[in-house]
């Protein structure tokens, strides 16, 4: 391969903010790593969503911004969503199937602490990873199954919050002390809470239009785990038992959970589908223009340009308030550096 | 750390796509998306359309990022990070462009706290056959270069020494500009601008090797 000739500041400078169409390898490189999002890259959406619900539908924190609850729009509003999924197979992607394979352990760890299915369901599930790229952040080759049996052999003291059929029931309460608690507390919680949440996504994930539980990312959890109602007894379960140990937990009313409707789940028919990917549509409506500055690479193939970069959104950098964006990361343990050890 | 108004500013100078408008003050207000409005201000009301769209806007971003850092876990510490940044969204104030750094840096302290547990844990083998199909990083004979992904991009930024690594990433695939990479690491923007520089040279040669 030819030498390439020496970096200049200046061009590196362009090279960094893309204003380079070179042809050359660097430039084709920096370009690959900036590409627009793909729909593999977006399989926690449902979880996030069920999260972002569970916050929204809870009282607004004190000093936030006003508005929440009651303004929370439309629980019918499509997820924008990654349409992409038709392109799937576009590339041979490491990271694809990353969020799916991880959240399918999560979850698929619980169930099989729950149905004794564990060694099967973990090895059906923990695929598709790839060796540390980053020796100083990454100290040795991790293992999904690793922080499979961890879930299964911690038990959750936070959380407690069950859900209604529809949204989650556990008002912000339960999911703060969750997340900030893993956040102090370290890994150990935090994994112990991350299936928590997955759990509640499982159990919550119908509101979401265009997700529902034959998206792939459940269906292999639920075909590892040996039955969909595995899986949602078991995240049922669990949420009780976290609700009922918590309920000293103010804000947190804990309904029992209903879990008599909960999701009959799917499983059944689906789970190879390739396109379990959200594919809603977002169609035209609403907020049409406001996201191309969070995502300045326009989207090439699919109606995914639609979510992040079609339009151009003027934004104004506002004021951060520097006290939440303090606090935001107050809690989490300040870094000791892990050194780069080159 | 904290991100300073100065420090959003020139976020959102560094990018070409995002120009200035008047900036809502009472976005809260607004549930129907706005010109004026930014998606994150639409989400930290609690609107649910806004916040899938932002996810689908920057996760892939921080996704990237995290693999950099830690590898296989990247998809667990995304999560975990969406965990903290939905429960302080409704207290975030800020464009698209602060959320970037705001998260980036969120989703660094959730990788820090990973690469800490796992150096805690017994070794264990994945078992993993298919451990890619794509080479490692340290083969860079880019043959196919024509047609590089964003993966195998991703994990030769990654196999760079770290500070380079974060460097470019954050700049390249998270859209920070050097002065808002360094409130996420901790440095000046000099010092990232090096980091960046270096990383850009270390690339080349393997590229060129």
């Amino acid at each position: 391969m030819r030498k390439l000739r020496p970096i200049s500041r200046h061009a590196a400078e362009q090279l960094l903010d893309g204003d380079v169409r070179d042809p050359e390898a660097l430039a084709r490189v920096l370009d690959a790593a900036r590409a627009p999002g793909t729909a593999e890259e977006l399989g926690g959406l449902e979880a996030a969503m069920a999260a972002f619900r569970s916050v929204a539908d809870s009282p607004a924190p004190a000093g936030a911004p006003a508005a929440a609850p009651s303004a929370a729009p439309a629980a019918t509003a499509a997820p924008a969503a990654p349409a992409a999924a038709k392109g799937r197979s576009r590339r041979p992607v490491f990271l694809k199937g990353l969020t799916a394979a991880t959240l399918a352990t999560k979850l698929v760890a619980g169930a099989a602490a729950a149905a004794a299915a564990g060694g099967v369901a973990l090895a059906a599930v923990s695929t598709h990873h790839t060796p540390h790229p980053h020796p100083s952040f990454s100290t040795e080759p991790a293992s999904s199954s690793q922080a499979a049996h961890h879930h299964a052999s911690t038990s959750s003291k936070h959380g407690g919050h069950t859900r209604g059929t529809k949204v989650i029931a556990g008002p912000t309460a339960p999911l703060t002390s969750l997340v900030s608690s893993a956040s102090a507390s370290g890994t150990r919680t935090s994994e112990q809470d991350l299936l928590t949440f997955v759990c509640t996504a499982w159990l919550s994930h119908q509101p979401i239009p265009g997700v529902d539980e034959n998206s792939p990312q459940y269906a292999s959890a639920i075909r590892a785990a040996g039955g969909p109602e595995r899986v949602t007894e078991y995240c049922t379960q669990l949420l009780a038992s976290e609700s009922a140990s918590a309920s000293s937990s103010p804000s947190d009313s804990t309904s029992p959970s209903d879990s008599g409707s909960q999701s009959s789940s799917p499983a059944d028919s689906t789970s190879d589908s390739p396109t379990g990917y959200p594919t809603g549509t977002e169609s035209s409506h609403g907020h049409g223009s406001s996201s191309s500055s969070a995502d300045p690479s326009p989207s090439s193939s699919d109606s995914s340009s639609e979510n992040t970069g079609a339009t151009t959104v003027p934004t104004v950098p506002v004021d951060l308030p520097t006290d939440s964006a303090s606090d935001s990361e107050s809690d989490a343990p300040q870094v000791p550096h892990v050194a780069p050890s080159r | 750390m904290v991100i300073e108004p100065a420090s959003t500013s020139r976020i959102a100078a560094s990018f070409a796509t995002s120009s200035r408008t008047a900036r809502s003050g009472d976005a809260a207000t607004t549930t129907v998306a706005e010109p004026a409005t930014t998606l994150v201000a639409d989400a930290a009301t609690g609107d649910q359309h806004a916040f899938a769209r932002l996810y689908t806007a920057v996760q892939p971003r921080l996704l990237r990022y995290a693999y950099g850092l830690v590898g296989q876990d990247a998809e667990d510490v995304t999560a975990e990070a969406w965990l903290q940044i939905v429960r302080d969204l409704r207290t975030f104030e800020g464009d698209d462009d602060a959320f970037r750094a705001w998260s980036a840096r969120i989703v660094r302290n959730r990788a820090l706290d990973h690469a800490r547990a796992r150096a805690r844990r017994p070794v264990q083998t994945t078992g993993d056959d298919n451990v890619l199909d794509t080479a490692s990083p340290s083969d860079t004979a880019l043959d196919a270069l024509d047609r590089i992904s964003t993966d195998r991009a991703v994990e030769l930024i990654g196999s760079l020494p770290t500070d380079q690594a974060e460097a470019v990433l954050l700049r390249v695939v998270v859209g920070l500009d050097a002065a808002s990479a360094g409130e996420v690491l901790d440095k000046s923007a000099g010092a990232v601008r090096v980091a960046a520089h270096r990383g850009l040279k270390n690339l080349a040669k393997q590229l060129g090797a």
